[in-house]
């Protein structure tokens, strides 16, 4: 992470306090607090001037948000613009590998317009022998693996919650998405390094930046028994072409299963440590309460990280407001997934959780795709029909009508439920 | 006034509608420039949160590099809670 070390850097020269706060990465593991930048009396100059001048200035070593979405389908709507979120929502998911222009994005600083000819990947920390690697040379040196596996927000769903607690607004069934994603194992990396003894979590740095010089580096750790886990990646492809730029090109982790923010996009470091990173990322996001809190109380002094999802599904087919006939069959159709664990069943019920009936469950791919579930259904009568989908885990976990609410709105797993009719 | 302007002159008019913050009243000209230092006005306006939900909220963004000092925050926080909080009049939509 020490630029002057290392002279090709992959963001712009005037983000000094940002890289200061990169070096400092290794220097402060271990020290509790972290990343105290001091604030500078011009900060944001540039987002005042931008308010106050048109035609307007792209900010230097980002991509614009409009070249973003250009690339993206119609169904992926923009949630919020700075940082730029969006997402389709089911009906628009029914893709076995979900397509590119299909992917929920999820940005948490602006997207950077990284150089894939200059970009160092380090792994330093609790190792014997730190790595630096080109991208040419990651993808040269270790075998590459492709696999399709689930990316998730922590918070997909969240407007499902009530009452809707801050963070990004995901539609009840955005924020997910299953592609094909090619790289090298997260594990093989970790052995030519050789992990050294009292390894216990390891943190991927990215290189993405704010508008404020101030904005601490993105920062998230894993255990270091998900970090070398098979199928946890540090990626470069996405369904078979290279990374597109905000969604991390030219490098990122992919920590399947669980919550995206542990997939860093725009990976520049990975670092063993002996204890989980302190962190914004890590401290202030992407927990939740330690035991049930009411809807609406405060995050409570007790938490705990969000790591594999729990049990899910969503219907895909029908799409909500769709017109069927009497006599003619209607496939209704959805994806399941489960974290770390794997799907056993998912049942269909079109009287509102009163019966339920066994769907067809494709097999397994990867361990970490989602799994169509399909129910053929015959209509015999007109008029206004629903359909749930219920997702049950190989431990017996079931999927809840509702949620279990917390502050910061992760994990929303509740039955889908899609409305339909039936015309003669 | 000017949220038109204000969406095309930050360079991200992708969503339809702009939203602005609540001008014209006490706290409002500050919370407009910090909030919008990084983020466009939905991100508030789309909420309704208690004083103390505003409070977290507003620390997380000083620990994430918001340039809003102790006097500031008080400020921003009575704004907040007067035209975002959970009994507070309709906002915008």
């Amino acid at each position: 992470m020490n630029r002057d070390t290392n002279p090709p850097t992959p963001y712009p020269k005037d983000r000094g306090q940002v890289d200061q706060g990169r070096r400092q990465f290794i220097e402060r593991i271990g020290q509790a607090g972290v990343l105290t930048v001091a604030a500078s009396p011009l900060l944001g100059a540039r987002a005042f001037a931008q308010q106050a001048a048109a035609p307007p200035a792209p900010i230097p070593g980002t991509v614009p948000n409009a070249a973003i979405m250009a690339e993206k389908d119609p169904a992926v709507k923009v949630l919020t613009e700075r940082p730029l979120t969006a997402s389709a929502t089911a009906e628009y998911l029914h893709d076995e590998v979900t397509p590119t222009a299909r992917l929920f994005i999820r940005n948490n600083l602006l997207t950077p317009d990284l150089d894939a000819a200059t970009l160092r990947l380090r792994v330093t920390g609790l190792v014997d022998k730190p790595l630096d690697l080109s991208v040419e040379e990651l993808q040269r040196r270790f075998p590459n693996v492709t696999l399709q596996a689930m990316l998730e927000c922590a918070g997909a769903g969240r407007t499902a919650f009530s009452p809707v607690p801050r963070g990004t607004p995901w539609p009840a069934t955005g924020g997910m998405g299953c592609p094909k994603w090619t790289g090298v194992r997260l594990r093989d990396l970790l052995s030519a390094a050789g992990v050294k003894g009292g390894a216990v979590h390891v943190a991927f740095l990215a290189a993405d930046f704010g508008e404020l010089a101030t904005a601490p580096p993105v920062v998230r750790s894993i255990p270091l028994a998900k970090a070398v886990e098979p199928n946890t990646l540090v990626a470069w492809g996405l369904n078979g072409a290279p990374l597109p730029k905000v969604h991390g090109y030219p490098l990122r982790a992919l920590v399947p299963g669980w919550v995206g923010s542990a997939s860093i996009k725009w990976l520049v470091g990975i670092e063993v440590l002996d204890a989980p990173f302190k962190g914004t990322y890590m401290d202030d996001s992407y927990r939740i309460p330690a035991y049930p809190v009411a809807p609406g109380e405060r995050m409570p002094k007790e938490t705990v990280y969000t790591e594999a999802w729990p049990i899910k599904s969503i219907i895909t087919h029908p799409a909500p407001g769709a017109k069927f006939r009497p006599g003619a069959p209607v496939m209704i159709a959805g994806r399941a997934w489960a974290g770390d664990l794997e799907v056993d069943r998912v049942e269909i019920s079109l009287d509102e959780g009163v019966t339920w009936r066994r769907a067809r469950l494709s097999r397994p791919r990867d361990k970490y795709a989602w799994r169509l579930f399909t129910y053929e259904w015959t209509p015999r009568e007109r008029g206004y029909v629903t359909v749930l989908a219920r997702a049950t885990d190989d431990r017996g976990n079931i999927q809840p009508m509702v949620a279990r609410w917390n502050p910061l709105g992760y994990f929303w797993n509740g039955i889908h439920r899609v409305g339909f009719s039936i015309e003669s | 006034m000017r949220p038109p302007a204000l969406i095309l002159a930050l360079g991200f008019p992708l969503l339809a509608g702009g939203e602005e913050l609540k001008s014209g009243v006490p706290g409002a000209e500050l919370a407009r420039s910090k909030c919008l230092l990084c983020h466009e006005a939905g991100h508030i306006v789309r909420l309704r949160q208690s004083r103390a939900a505003w409070e977290d909220t507003v620390d997380l963004m000083i620990r994430r590099g918001a340039p809003i000092s102790p006097e500031e925050r008080g400020i921003i926080l009575d704004y907040l809670t007067a035209h975002y909080g959970e009994n507070g009049p309709a906002g915008p939509r």
